[in-house]
C-alpha cells in the first residue's frame, strides 16, 4: 500500500487505476467517487475503501469516466513477475483526460479530439485560444472578437478547456458551454514561461517561423504546451511540429445558427449524423481524409487561387479514370497513420502497428508515384516519397512481416539484426530439440509409448503418463500434478531443461523489447515527415472522392469571382436530392446582381422555401471549399465572407429567453456583424409577436438593407422569406428588391406543391390546407375556413 | 411533335401484338423511347431484377400534358403518322404499342416535364383503370416507373425465377443500346447501388472499351467502308487476337443505330474470313451499318430484332464486309508469325461450345482425341530439364514434366483418400517448426483435416508444432517447409467446405513436393507418361495449367511450306 500512496501523492486530482494482478484497483476517495458511477461493488482492503475492474474490460470503464469529464491515471506493473524479487515495480504509464487521449479505443475516428486553452483580457473584447489534438498533431491558435468567439470555439467541438485559475471572466463565459474545464496555475500563462516553453519545444526561431507575434497568443500556446508536457509522461509534445496561427479573416465566418440550420455536422431532427452535409460529402476512405474534410467544411476559403487549386485537383481525378480507380483501391487499405504516429511517440505502439505503418507508407508511395507519372500533372511528391522509403526500409529491416501481437511472445525482430539475439534463438532451438530427444529417450527407457512432454504456464514443463502406465513410472520421477486420466511428473533433467528454456525466453524478450524500443525512438524522430505525408494523402483522399461524387451525382465546377454577384441556374440541395428518388427533385435558380440585392420570397407553408434557402447557402459553401456543386447548368459565385442564417425557432427557457427574444438577439448580432460580402438568410423574421409589431420590424429591416448610402450595404445579399405580404410592395419604393414566390397549383380539392421558385408574389399561405393534411379534425378546418372568409371580406371593406 | 391516332388500316399493317415477355423487354422499350426523346443521360434503376420495379429516368424532351395522356393508349406514337413514314424512320420506336402493353401488365406511372415549362405532369391509373393526370414537379425529362410487372399474370411471374439471369439480360440489353449510342450516358442501379456507369463519349471506340473491356480494345482494329453508289456506310470493328470473354457476344450488328440480331449471312461472312485468313477462333466483331431507311425493312418481328434488306443489298453488304475483313486480317495477322498460335483442334465443332462453357479446373479443355488412353508413341527425349518430347504417327507431343508429375500425384492422393488407405510414413527425426501466431491459429483450426489427409501434426508449445507422419506418396521431402506454404494457400478459406479445403491442401502439397529442374531418365519418362494416360483428367495439372501441347505434322509442313 505504501507503493500506492507514493504514487498517488503525485496524482492528487486524478482517479488512479492501480494494477494488481488481473485487476485494476481504485482506492480511498477515488473509489468512493467512481463506484456509483461505474456501478461496481465497493469493498475494503486494510480499512481503505476499494473497488476494481478486470483488465480485459478496463477500457470501457475508463471511457465512461472520461465521458463525464473525469481524469484517469493508469498505473501498470513495469516488470515481469518472473524476474523480480519483492514487490514488482509499478509506475503510471498514461494519463487520460477528456482532451488528452491517444488510445484509439477512446477516440472517435472520424473526428479530432481537441484540448483548448483560452484567455482574455480585462475588457473582454477579444478571446485568444490555442487548440491541440495530441492524437494527430494538430495545433491551432487564433484571436477572435468575443461576439464571434462562441461559434468559433464550438466549431472545434473541444472536449476539454484549460484556463488560468484566476481568470473569472473566461470561466463564466465558458461555464455555459457545459464542457469540462481544467483550471491550472496562472504561472503557466505567464509570458516569459510561455515563450520559453515554445522555444524549448520548437526551436530558437520558432516564434518567427510560425508568425507568432501576438502576446496573448504566445501566452496561451505556451500554457497549453506546458500543460500537456507536465501531464503526459512521455515527451507528449513531440507530436506537434508546428503551430498554425489562424487569421480568422482568412476563412468564411459561419455563425452558430448557420452551422445548426444548414445541418452541416448535426441533424436538426435526429440524433444520428446521417443526412448532414458532412455525411453526404464524406465519401473519404481514410480517417485522416475524414477529419480533414470536417476542417475544410468549417473553414471555407476566401482566396480564389486557393479554391481554384483544389478544383484543379478534382478535375485531375475526373479526367484520369484509371488512376482514380487504382488510387481508391489503395486508399481503402491505408491505416490512420496520424494516430499511429501519436502512439509511436508515446511509446504505446505494437509491432503490428509498425507493420501497418510500413504497409500504409508503401501504398502511399505508390499513389504518389502514380500521380507524378501522369503527364502534365504538375504534382511532385519527391521529398515525401524519399522520406517514406527510409522509414519503410527501416521497419522492414527489423521486423518480421507478421509479428506476434505482444513482444513477450517473441517472433518480432528478424534474425540477422543482433548477434546476441540470434545466438539466444539458436540456443533456444537447440534446447527445444533436446527436449524432443529427451521425450523420445524417456519413452524408450520407460517403455511407455504414449509418454508426452507438455507445458502449462502454471506448472511449467512436465511428463504426462496415462493412468494405465503409471506402474511403469521409474522411481526418480517426481509427481507434480494429477489430472483426469493420468499423472504429471517432473525429473531433474527436465527441470534443468526448463530452466534453460525460461532463461533464454527471458533474454530473448528483453533483447527484442530493447531493439524494438530503439526502433520506435528512431521512428519518433521522423514523425514530422510522416505527419506531412498524412496531410497530403488526406487531401488526395478528399479530391479523389469529390471527383467520383461529381461524376456520380452530376456536379459541375463553379466559377468563383471577386464580385458581389451570385448566379445559380438549376441548383439542387445535395442532401435532400439523395433522399428523394432520382429525377424527383425540382431544380431552382437564384440571381443576385447589381440590380437585385434583396429577394423577398413568399409562399405557403411546406412549399419548399426552407430547402431553397438552405440550398443556396450550401452551394456557396461547397463552392468555397473547392468542391464541385450540385447545379445542372451554371454557377457563378462572388466570394462570400460571412453567412448568417436566422431560421426556425429555438426557445432558451433556461437562460430566460423567449422565442421572440432569441430571434431579436440573433437579428441584433447579424446587424452588428454583417459585412458587404455577407450572405444573410432570414426566415420569417417578426413572428412570435403581434402581427403589427412583426410587420413593422420586418419592414424596417428590409428598408435598412436597401439604404444605399451605407457602405456595408453595397454588396450584401439578403434572402428574406416571409408571410407578410406587405413586404412585397416595398420594391415599388426601394431599388434592388426582387419579389419571388414558390408555386403551388390548386387541383380539385388539393394543393400540389410544385417547389418551383418564380418571379412574383403570393399572399396565399394555405395554412388551413396544411392543417388539414396534418390531421387537424375536420370540424375545426371547416370552421376555420369560414372565419378566414369573413376576415377577408372585412379587410376588403 | 404531335401525337396522332393511327387509322385502322395503319394499325392492321403494323400491329403485331407486341408481347412483353421478360423484364428486359420492358427495359428495352423504355430505354429506346428515351433515346428517341433525344436524351443525353439515361438512368435505369432495377429492384428485384425488374419484377418489383423498373424505373427509367431520362433528360430528354419530355411530353406535353396532352401527349402524356395519349402515350399510354394502344397504337399511339409520336414517331410516325402514316405507314409510309416507316420508310423514313430514324427513331427506334414506331409501333405505338410498348407503353400500352406494359400498362396492361403492371402498375405504371409516368412523370414528365418539358424543358421550357416550370412544372410537369404525372400520369397514373386509378383503381378503375382510368387515366389520371395531375401536376407534378421534378426534373426536366421523363420518368417511367413500372412496378409489379406481371402482377396479373401469375404464371408468367413464376416463370421468371432466376434473378441473376434476368439482371444479366437487362444489362446486356442496355449495353446493346449503349454500343449504338456513344453520345448518351447510362447509369444502371440495382437495389439502389450503382452497378454500371457508362460515360458519355464522342468516340465509338471508347464506348466499345467501356462495355467490352480493355482487353478487347487492345487488339481491336477499325475500318470504315463507304459505298457511294448505294449510299451505304459500314463501320467495322474487329479483333486480331483470341479474346476470352464469355459473358459478351461474339458478333454485334447495328443498322442505323439499332441493335438487331446478326443475320445469318453476316455470321457466315465473318466465319469465312477468320477461318481463311487467320486461326483465331475467339474473335469479336462489331458492324455498324448506316443505310437509307427505305432500303431496310424493320417491321419484320414484334421485337424489331430482325431486319431484311431490299433487293440485292444483302449481297452487296456481304461482299463488302467479306472483302474488307479479309484484306485487313491478312494485313494484321500474318505479320505475327508465332509458333504457339498453331493449335491442333479436332475437326469437331464442339470446341466452341466447350470453350463457351468456360475453362474450369479439372474440366476437359480439349477433346480427348488429343490424348487417347491407348496412345502408341516413341520417346524422343527431354529438353531444358523441363519438357518431355514424344512422337506418335502424325503428332508431336510436348509435356511439362512437373505438371504431369503433379497430376499423377494428385490423382493418386485422391484415390487413396477415397479408399481410406493413405500410406503414411513416420518422420525419422520428428520435424519441429515454429510459425507466427496467426498461422498457428489457422493450423490449429485445421489440424483434423490435415490428419484425415495423412499429415499428422501435433502442437507442443505455443506456436510450436511437430510433424509425426505424412503420406509416402509425397516422396522424401522436408514436410515442414511445405506446411507454411500450404497454410498460405488456405488462409482465405474460413468458410470453404471441408471437401474443397482438402482438395486445396492436396493440390498445394503435390505442388510443393515436386522438385524443379530434374533430369530424368528415359525409363522414368515411360513410367511418367503411362501413369498420365491412366489419369482421369490428364490434360491439366491440378491448378489448371496444361500438361501437354501438340503440333500436327500437317501444320509443321505448312510452316515450312512443304506439300
Amino acid at each position: 500500500m505504501q507503493q500506492y500512496w507514493n504514487i498517488k501523492n503525485n496524482y492528487q486530482d486524478v482517479i488512479l487505476f492501480f494494477r494488481l494482478g488481473d485487476f485494476y484497483e481504485v482506492f480511498a476517495n477515488d473509489a468512493l467517487k467512481i463506484a456509483p458511477i461505474l456501478n461496481i461493488v465497493l469493498t475494503k482492503r486494510a480499512g481503505t475503501p476499494m473497488c476494481g475492474v478486470p483488465c480485459r474490460s478496463v477500457n470501457s470503464y475508463i471511457k465512461k469516466l472520461i465521458n463525464i469529464g473525469l481524469r484517469v491515471a493508469v498505473c501498470e506493473q513495469l516488470e515481469n513477475s518472473y524476474s523480480t524479487k519483492g514487490i514488482v515495480k509499478r509506475g503510471v504509464t498514461k494519463i487520460i483526460t477528456p482532451g488528452m487521449i491517444i488510445d484509439d479505443v477512446f477516440l472517435e475516428a472520424k473526428d479530432n479530439n481537441f484540448l483548448m486553452a483560452l484567455t482574455c483580457e480585462k475588457k473582454m473584447a477579444y478571446i485568444t485560444y490555442a487548440v491541440a489534438d495530441i492524437s494527430t498533431g494538430d495545433f491551432f491558435s487564433s484571436k477572435i472578437s468575443v461576439e464571434l468567439a462562441k461559434s468559433e470555439i464550438l466549431k472545434y467541438e473541444p472536449k476539454e478547456f484549460v484556463i488560468s485559475d484566476n481568470n473569472t471572466l473566461i470561466d463564466s463565459f465558458l461555464f455555459k458551454l457545459k464542457i469540462p474545464i481544467s483550471k491550472i496555475e496562472n504561472t503557466f500563462f505567464d509570458f516569459e514561461n510561455a515563450k520559453n516553453e515554445i522555444i524549448n519545444s520548437f526551436g530558437f526561431n520558432s516564434l518567427k517561423k510560425f508568425s507568432l507575434e501576438d502576446v496573448d497568443m504566445i501566452c496561451v500556446c505556451g500554457a497549453l504546451l506546458s500543460y500537456i508536457r507536465k501531464t503526459q509522461l512521455y515527451s507528449g509534445t513531440k507530436i506537434f511540429y508546428n503551430i498554425n496561427c489562424i487569421n480568422s479573416s482568412d476563412f468564411m465566418y459561419l455563425d452558430n445558427g448557420t452551422i445548426k440550420n444548414l445541418e452541416l455536422f448535426n441533424s436538426l431532427t435526429s440524433e444520428d449524423k446521417s443526412n448532414t452535409l458532412f455525411s453526404t460529402l464524406n465519401s473519404t476512405k481514410t480517417y485522416m481524409g475524414s477529419r480533414m474534410l470536417r476542417k475544410w467544411i468549417s473553414r471555407p476559403l476566401l482566396n480564389i487561387s486557393k479554391i481554384v487549386r483544389r478544383q484543379k485537383f478534382i478535375r485531375f481525378f475526373i479526367e484520369n479514370a484509371e488512376l482514380r480507380n487504382k488510387t481508391i483501391k489503395k486508399l481503402k487499405d491505408i491505416s490512420d497513420i496520424e494516430r499511429l504516429i501519436a502512439r509511436v511517440i508515446s511509446n504505446n505502439v505494437t509491432p503490428k502497428d509498425l507493420i501497418a505503418l510500413k504497409n500504409s507508407l508503401i501504398l502511399i508511395n505508390s499513389i504518389f508515384k502514380n500521380i507524378s507519372f501522369i503527364k502534365n500533372s504538375n504534382y511532385e511528391f519527391d521529398t515525401e516519397i524519399n522520406s517514406n522509403i527510409i522509414l519503410i526500409n527501416k521497419i522492414a529491416l527489423y521486423l518480421y512481416e507478421t509479428p506476434n501481437l505482444y513482444i513477450k511472445d517473441g517472433g518480432v525482430i528478424k534474425n540477422g539484426i543482433n548477434d546476441e539475439l540470434d545466438e539466444f534463438r539458436t540456443s533456444l532451438r537447440k534446447i527445444r530439440n533436446h527436449l524432443i530427444k529427451f521425450e523420445t529417450k524417456e519413452r524408450k527407457i520407460t517403455g511407455i509409448n504414449n509418454l508426452k512432454v507438455g507445458y502449462t504456464s502454471v506448472f511449467g514443463y512436465y511428463l504426462e503418463v496415462s493412468k494405465s502406465n503409471i506402474k511403469f513410472v521409474p522411481k526418480h520421477y517426481i509427481r507434480k500434478q494429477t489430472i483426469v486420466n493420468g499423472e504429471r511428473y517432473i525429473t531433474e533433467e527436465l527441470k534443468s531443461i526448463e530452466e534453460k528454456i525460461l532463461f533464454y525466453n527471458d533474454k530473448i524478450f528483453k533483447l527484442e523489447k530493447n531493439i524494438f524500443d530503439n526502433l520506435v525512438k528512431k521512428i519518433s524522430s521522423l514523425a514530422k515527415n510522416i505527419l506531412n505525408t498524412a496531410k497530403k494523402i488526406a487531401e488526395i483522399d478528399i479530391f479523389c472522392n469529390f471527383a467520383i461524387d461529381a461524376l456520380r451525382y452530376n456536379y459541375i465546377c463553379p466559377v468563383l469571382l471577386d464580385n458581389k454577384r451570385l448566379n445559380i441556374i438549376e441548383g439542387r440541395h445535395p442532401v435532400v436530392e439523395r433522399i428523394l428518388k432520382k429525377g424527383e427533385f425540382t431544380t431552382n435558380d437564384i440571381s443576385f446582381n447589381t440590380n437585385q440585392k434583396i429577394i423577398i420570397l413568399t409562399g405557403p407553408n411546406m412549399s419548399g422555401k426552407s430547402t431553397y434557402m438552405r440550398q443556396i447557402a450550401i452551394i456557396v459553401l461547397m463552392a468555397q471549399i473547392g468542391s464541385f456543386v450540385p447545379v445542372n447548368k451554371k454557377a457563378e459565385i462572388g466570394i462570400v465572407d460571412r453567412i448568417f442564417t436566422r431560421m426556425g425557432s429555438i426557445d432558451n427557457i433556461v437562460e430566460g429567453e423567449s422565442t421572440f427574444m432569441r430571434e431579436m438577439i440573433e437579428i441584433a448580432i447579424i446587424m452588428n456583424q454583417y459585412t458587404k460580402k455577407s450572405l444573410i438568410i432570414l426566415d420569417e423574421v417578426g413572428r412570435g409577436t403581434s402581427n403589427y409589431d412583426g410587420i413593422a420590424i420586418a419592414q424596417s429591416i428590409v428598408e435598412f438593407f436597401s439604404k444605399e448610402d451605407l457602405k456595408k450595404n453595397d454588396g450584401v445579399k439578403i434572402l428574406f422569406a416571409t408571410h407578410y405580404f406587405e413586404l412585397t410592395t416595398l420594391n415599388r419604393h426601394f431599388k434592388k428588391i426582387g419579389n419571388y414566390k414558390i408555386d403551388v397549383k390548386e387541383w380539385n380539392d388539393n394543393i400540389i406543391f410544385l417547389h418551383k421558385v418564380i418571379k412574383g408574389s403570393t399572399n396565399k399561405s394555405y395554412g388551413i390546407y396544411v392543417a388539414k393534411i396534418a390531421g387537424v379534425p375536420e370540424e375545426i378546418i371547416k370552421r376555420a375556413s369560414v372565419i378566414l372568409h369573413n376576415l377577408k371580406i372585412n379587410s376588403i371593406n | 411533335m404531335q401525337i396522332n391516332i393511327l387509322s385502322q388500316e395503319t394499325i392492321q399493317k403494323i400491329a403485331a401484338g407486341e408481347i412483353i415477355e421478360y423484364p428486359n423487354d420492358v427495359v428495352k422499350e423504355l430505354v429506346e423511347n428515351s433515346v428517341d426523346a433525344k436524351s443525353s443521360n439515361i438512368i435505369i434503376e432495377i429492384e428485384n431484377s425488374g419484377k418489383k420495379s423498373i424505373r427509367v429516368f431520362d433528360d430528354g424532351l419530355g411530353m406535353t400534358k396532352k401527349n402524356l395522356a395519349l402515350s399510354i393508349l394502344k397504337h399511339t406514337t409520336s414517331k410516325i403518322k402514316h405507314y409510309n413514314d416507316i420508310l423514313h424512320i430514324r427513331s427506334l420506336g414506331f409501333r405505338g404499342e410498348a407503353l400500352a402493353s406494359i400498362a396492361a401488365i403492371s402498375n405504371i406511372e409516368i412523370k414528365t416535364r418539358e424543358r421550357n415549362k416550370d412544372y410537369g405532369w404525372k400520369l397514373y391509373l386509378d383503381i378503375n383503370n382510368r387515366i389520371n393526370i395531375i401536376p407534378w414537379s421534378g426534373s426536366v425529362g421523363t420518368i417511367v416507373e413500372v412496378k409489379n410487372l406481371f402482377f396479373n399474370i401469375p404464371v408468367r411471374k413464376k416463370i421468371i425465377e432466376n434473378n441473376f439471369k434476368e439482371r444479366f439480360k437487362i444489362t446486356k440489353c442496355i449495353e446493346e443500346i449503349a454500343l449504338a449510342n456513344p453520345n448518351i450516358g447510362f447509369k444502371i442501379f440495382n437495389e439502389n447501388k450503382i452497378i454500371n456507369y457508362i460515360q458519355i463519349t464522342n468516340k465509338k471506340l471508347k464506348r466499345i472499351k467501356d462495355i467490352l473491356g480493355k482487353e478487347c480494345i487492345k487488339s481491336m482494329k477499325n475500318v470504315k467502308v463507304i459505298d457511294d453508289n448505294n449510299n451505304i456506310k459500314i463501320d467495322l470493328y474487329f479483333t486480331v487476337k483470341n479474346i476470352f470473354l464469355y459473358t459478351k457476344k461474339t458478333q454485334y450488328f447495328f443498322v442505323n443505330s439499332r441493335h438487331v440480331c446478326c443475320p445469318k449471312w453476316f455470321l457466315y461472312c465473318i466465319d469465312q474470313a477468320y477461318k481463311k485468313y487467320s486461326n483465331i477462333i475467339n474473335y469479336k466483331v462489331l458492324a455498324f451499318i448506316t443505310i437509307s431507311p427505305s432500303k431496310v425493312d424493320i417491321n419484320i418481328h414484334p421485337t424489331k430484332k430482325e431486319v431484311k434488306f431490299i433487293n440485292d443489298f444483302e449481297n452487296i453488304l456481304y461482299k463488302k464486309i467479306l472483302e474488307t475483313l479479309s484484306k485487313n486480317l491478312k494485313l494484321y495477322i500474318y505479320n505475327d508469325l508465332k509458333l504457339h498460335k498453331l493449335f491442333t483442334i479436332s475437326k469437331n465443332h464442339n470446341l466452341k461450345k466447350t470453350i463457351k462453357n468456360g475453362i474450369s479446373r479439372n474440366n476437359i479443355f480439349f477433346e480427348n482425341d488429343i490424348l487417347p488412353k491407348n496412345l502408341s508413341y516413341n520417346i524422343i527425349g527431354q529438353i531444358f530439364n523441363t519438357y518431355i518430347i514424344i512422337e506418335n504417327k502424325d503428332i508431336l507431343y510436348i509435356f511439362d514434366q512437373h505438371a504431369v508429375a503433379e497430376r499423377i500425384k494428385y490423382e493418386q492422393y485422391l484415390i487413396s483418400l477415397k479408399n481410406n488407405n493413405i500410406k503414411k510414413q513416420q518422420t525419422l527425426i520428428p520435424e519441429i517448426f515454429n510459425i507466427s501466431s496467426s498461422k498457428s491459429l489457422l493450423l490449429r483450426k485445421n489440424l483434423k483435416i490435415f490428419n484425415k489427409l495423412g499429415i499428422d501434426i501435433e502442437e507442443i508449445n505455443l506456436n510450436s508444432f511437430k510433424v509425426l507422419s505424412y503420406p509416402t506418396l509425397l516422396g522424401s521431402i522436408s514436410i515442414k517447409s511445405i506446411i507454411t506454404s500450404i497454410l498460405s494457400n488456405i488462409e482465405e478459406d474460413d468458410f470453404t467446405e471441408i471437401d474443397e479445403k482438402k482438395k486445396k491442401i492436396i493440390r498445394a502439397a503435390c505442388y510443393y513436393s515436386i522438385r524443379a529442374n530434374n533430369k530424368i531418365h528415359t525409363s522414368e519418362i515411360k513410367i511418367l507418361i503411362s501413369s498420365l494416360l491412366k489419369c482421369k483428367f490428364p490434360l491439366t495439372c491440378p491448378h489448371g495449367r496444361p500438361t501437354v501441347y501438340s503440333v500436327s505434322r500437317y501444320k509443321l509442313n505448312k510452316i515450312f511450306n512443304r506439300r
